[in-house]
């Protein structure tokens, strides 16, 4: 070592000691960075995968493992560029070249880093999951996929939807918590229209009694009223308070057999 | 070591000040090739990842294109960035080249946007595996077959045989019509005195009929499916029933077949498909002096 350092002046000595320090210096601040952001991550992660489902939980792993690489590269190039410089390479052009690149590529993926900004969203607040029936960017059908990029609806035809998340905007989850049966029942204008209801009442009772029904029927058939004069007759509209997804089904059946009811009393439909 | 280091300390300052600056190239060109060859490696290895993922001759083909497109933007990029480091090195200025870079990359960012998300719009569309050559699919507003797509357009050909073009930047929402099944959806209006059950069975006849033919057996992999009696209208029930159709290119054969069945199933049996039924009243005076003339129209069948 005496050797070594008696070639150089001591003045040289002393610089690439000092240079070899701050090399150092930053090299521990980017490790200590690295594990701080790592720690945060994993506190989030934790924090988020409470009280998820399994596919959900799935979810949240991918957002951690791209926030994780994120961090790291971000953190690789900044300690990268600063040890660069300490080392008396010019990182000017590195950082020219970056400008650009970021420019030119912001300017093309604004959409796409839209998408990812939107998926993180859209999980964070747990709007949507795999399963529910949906209404996004003016697409209605069931969920498939949901990544952080898109959302994957199959509609009643089978038409398979590719919505981006950016394009997300207003959610309409038609399965959550509880559902309504919606029914519209059609008289002629002359008919007792308390008969209709009495009878419509008494479908919706039968209904809730049978095994088949009654463990998604939550409450009584309510009615809610006339709904709307029609040049044919009169709009009776009635709701049934239902699980999710099961609000089709118990809507029609509701309504095959206020049909038959209807025609057993003698109550008329145009 | 010794004997090198001192030799070195005894020559020619400006020489040794020439020697580290060929050093210091070197290096640079050895750091650059390196990162090359790494670059290379990554994109192999995404490449050879994208193809266990994907089938087909045509996504093989648009992979080789993207990792070829992948490989030149990292070769320019690394041979622009280690070329200005060595002028750097040489002693030349590269503000002024840097500036010019500046401005033009942000010039072509501008002019070239939507070039630029034509081309990651398209490699996404790849990466999603969202169409496929040979789907028929609703994209931008236009729909039809797709037959051909590059990592700037989709080619559509619509069933009168207009081609559109769709630039992948102008692909937001994809629906593709024919993924992995179909289930085409048959709603028919019944007359409000005919009972649906009865209908229902007939639809059903009518399914387990195209089943039991190896013609359409094949393409209809599950029982007629009875959606209900959707909604109260005019004059009529609406009906609904599903298919359930694979390979779902072939949905709209066998709707069309299954409904000119329907049909003649259904006047066969006598069962009405739902006519608008008409109560005319002429009208009277406010005292009730003109009794209402009442008509009903009905089918004669």
């Amino acid at each position: 070592m005496d050797n070594l350092l008696s070639l150089f002046d001591l003045g040289e000595a002393e610089a690439a000691v000092t240079q070899a320090a701050r090399v150092l210096v930053i090299l521990v601040l980017a490790w200590l960075l690295q594990r701080v952001a790592s720690r945060i991550i994993r506190l989030f992660h934790d924090y988020m995968a409470e009280d998820r489902d399994p596919e959900q939980r799935t979810r949240i792993g991918t957002v951690e493992q791209v926030l994780r690489r994120f961090m790291t590269v971000v953190i690789v190039l900044v300690a990268g560029t600063l040890v660069l410089g300490e080392l008396g390479i010019s990182v000017l052009p590195l950082l020219a070249t970056a400008g650009v690149a970021g420019i030119v590529i912001g300017f093309g993926a604004q959409s796409l880093i839209k998408d990812y900004f939107n998926g993180f969203f859209l999980l964070v607040e747990d709007q949507l999951r795999q399963g529910d029936v949906v209404e996004i960017a003016g697409r209605a059908g069931r969920v498939e996929e949901l990544t952080l990029r898109h959302v994957r609806l199959r509609d009643f035809d089978g038409n398979v939807y590719f919505v981006p998340n950016s394009e997300v905007k207003v959610v309409v989850n038609r399965t959550r918590e509880y559902s309504h049966a919606v029914a519209d029942a059609v008289v002629k204008s002359a008919q007792p229209i308390e008969e209709a209801y009495a009878v419509m009442r008494e479908v919706g009772r039968v209904l809730r009694e049978d095994p088949a029904f009654g463990r998604v029927i939550l409450d009584d058939v309510e009615i809610a009223g006339v709904e709307r004069w029609e040049p044919w007759g009169l709009v009776l509209r009635a709701r049934i308070k239902v699980l999710p997804r099961s609000q089709w089904e118990v809507r029609r059946e509701y309504l095959s057999r206020l049909k038959a009811a209807f025609e057993a009393r003698g109550i008329q439909s145009p | 070591m010794h004997d090198f280091l001192s030799y070195f300390r005894g020559i020619d300052p400006d020489l040794r000040h020439l020697i580290l600056q060929a050093l210091r190239i070197v290096a640079i060109v050895v750091a650059a090739w390196v990162l090359h060859a790494l670059a290379r490696h990554f994109i192999r290895a995404f490449r050879s990842y994208m193809e266990r993922r994907v089938e087909g001759v045509d996504d093989l083909a648009r992979i080789d294109t993207l990792s070829r497109v992948f490989r030149n933007v990292a070769t320019v990029v690394i041979v622009v960035v280690a070329g200005m480091l060595v002028l750097n090195e040489l002693g030349i200025s590269i503000a002024p080249i840097l500036a010019t870079a500046g401005v033009a990359g942000i010039a072509i960012g501008f002019g070239a946007q939507s070039l630029i998300k034509d081309y990651f719009n398209g490699m996404f569309l790849l990466l999603d595996d969202q169409i496929r050559v040979g789907d028929v699919v609703e994209i931008a507003g236009k729909g039809g077959l797709v037959e051909e797509v590059t990592l700037r357009f989709v080619k559509l050909r619509d069933l009168d045989s207009h081609v559109h073009f769709v630039p992948c930047g102008e692909i937001n929402v994809v629906t593709n019509r024919t993924r992995t099944f179909a289930t085409p959806l048959i709603e028919l209006r019944l007359a409000m005195r005919e009972d649906p059950d009865e209908a229902f069975a007939l639809m059903k006849e009518v399914a387990a009929g195209m089943r039991a033919e190896s013609k359409w057996g094949a393409l209809i992999t599950d029982e007629l499916e009875i959606i209900g009696f959707d909604r109260w209208s005019e004059s009529a029930a609406v009906l609904r029933v599903r298919l359930r159709v694979v390979p779902p290119i072939e949905q709209w054969s066998v709707k069309r077949e299954f409904q000119k069945r329907l049909q003649k199933a259904f006047a066969e049996r006598g069962i009405e498909i739902a006519l608008p039924h008409l109560t005319i009243f002429p009208g009277q005076r406010k005292d009730g002096s003109a009794p209402p003339l009442q008509v009903v129209a009905r089918s004669s069948g």
